[in-house]
């Protein structure tokens, strides 16, 4: 009888599994993957790192880890966040594909590159 | 004994022979000389928010109180937890007392003879800071977050240091 229940358990579990693989493989929505952003650190008055490459429609989210404030601005004006407080994050999806340089005003050696693709 | 960092000697500041020279910080030392010096950089930044006429040396000015006081909540944050407690030496001390003299000394200016002082001053103070930061600070630091801490506030002081350059050649344009 207590072989038949360990059976049992293991099966639901082994059922459970297999649920939660199929909806974090290849066949989950591309909106799932979309809600996490592609993180970029501030930190030491750096971008961290100062390139990325991400897909159209991919949201990336900075997130300031310096005691002082920093903005995200884009030098062409594409984005531009408030000034970011410590901890503060900023998220910003881009909708077109480009090279797009930016900076924080504050600190004005503080540059970096977003690539959407 | 070893030769202390010439940021005494900052700009308008002017130091007492005596305080040129001192033994190798230790972390409570570091930690007042960290904190002090921040605070200097604070008090000019006041004043320079309030008296300076460029809109740039004002903004810059402002920029200093609020990253400043940040980087002094951070380390005060930090020795609280280390059970550190800071302790006055020679280079706080001439720190304090540059800092005054320069203050004092830039509130007797005005207009663009206080905007062109102070910032000349904030390129000298940073570019000594650093040469402290690099030479002597970081070196003699003990505790691993101390240490930590002065890596991670550094690149601020280059960042200063880079912003304040372009200030001051755009005022000399």
């Amino acid at each position: 009888m207590r072989k038949v229940t360990t059976m049992g358990v293991a099966a639901i579990v082994l059922l459970l599994l297999l649920a939660i693989g199929r909806g974090v493989g290849h066949g989950a929505p591309a909106t799932v993957d979309r809600k996490s952003a592609q993180a970029i650190a501030i930190d030491g008055a750096r971008f961290h790192p100062d390139t990325i490459v991400v897909p159209v429609n991919h949201p990336v989210e900075w997130v300031n880890h310096d005691p002082y404030p920093h903005n995200v601005t884009s030098s062409a004006g594409h984005f531009r966040s408030a000034n970011l407080t410590p901890n503060g994050r900023f998220r910003f999806t881009p909708a077109k594909r480009g090279t797009f340089e930016y900076v924080c005003t504050l600190h004005p050696g503080m540059k970096a590159v977003l690539r959407v693709q | 004994m070893r030769l202390m960092p010439s940021f005494v000697l900052s700009g308008l500041a002017l130091v007492a022979p005596a305080a040129l020279y001192a033994q190798q910080p230790n972390d409570a030392q570091i930690a007042a000389i960290v904190v002090t010096a921040n605070q200097v950089d604070i008090d000019a930044g006041k004043l320079a928010e309030s008296k300076a006429d460029n809109a740039q040396v004002k903004a810059f000015g402002r920029q200093m109180v609020t990253d400043h006081s940040g980087v002094n909540k951070q380390a005060t944050e930090l020795v609280t937890k280390l059970g550190v407690k800071p302790e006055d030496n020679a280079t706080a001390q001439s720190l304090k007392s540059g800092g005054a003299d320069n203050v004092k000394a830039l509130s007797s200016l005005s207009g663009a003879a206080f905007d062109k002082a102070y910032i000349d001053h904030e390129v000298a103070y940073h570019q000594q800071v650093l040469d402290a930061v690099d030479k002597t600070l970081i070196p003699s630091a003990q505790n691993a977050e101390l240490k930590a801490l002065l890596e991670k506030v550094r690149p601020a002081f280059v960042a200063h240091l880079e912003h304040a350059k372009q200030v001051q050649q755009a005022l000399g344009r």
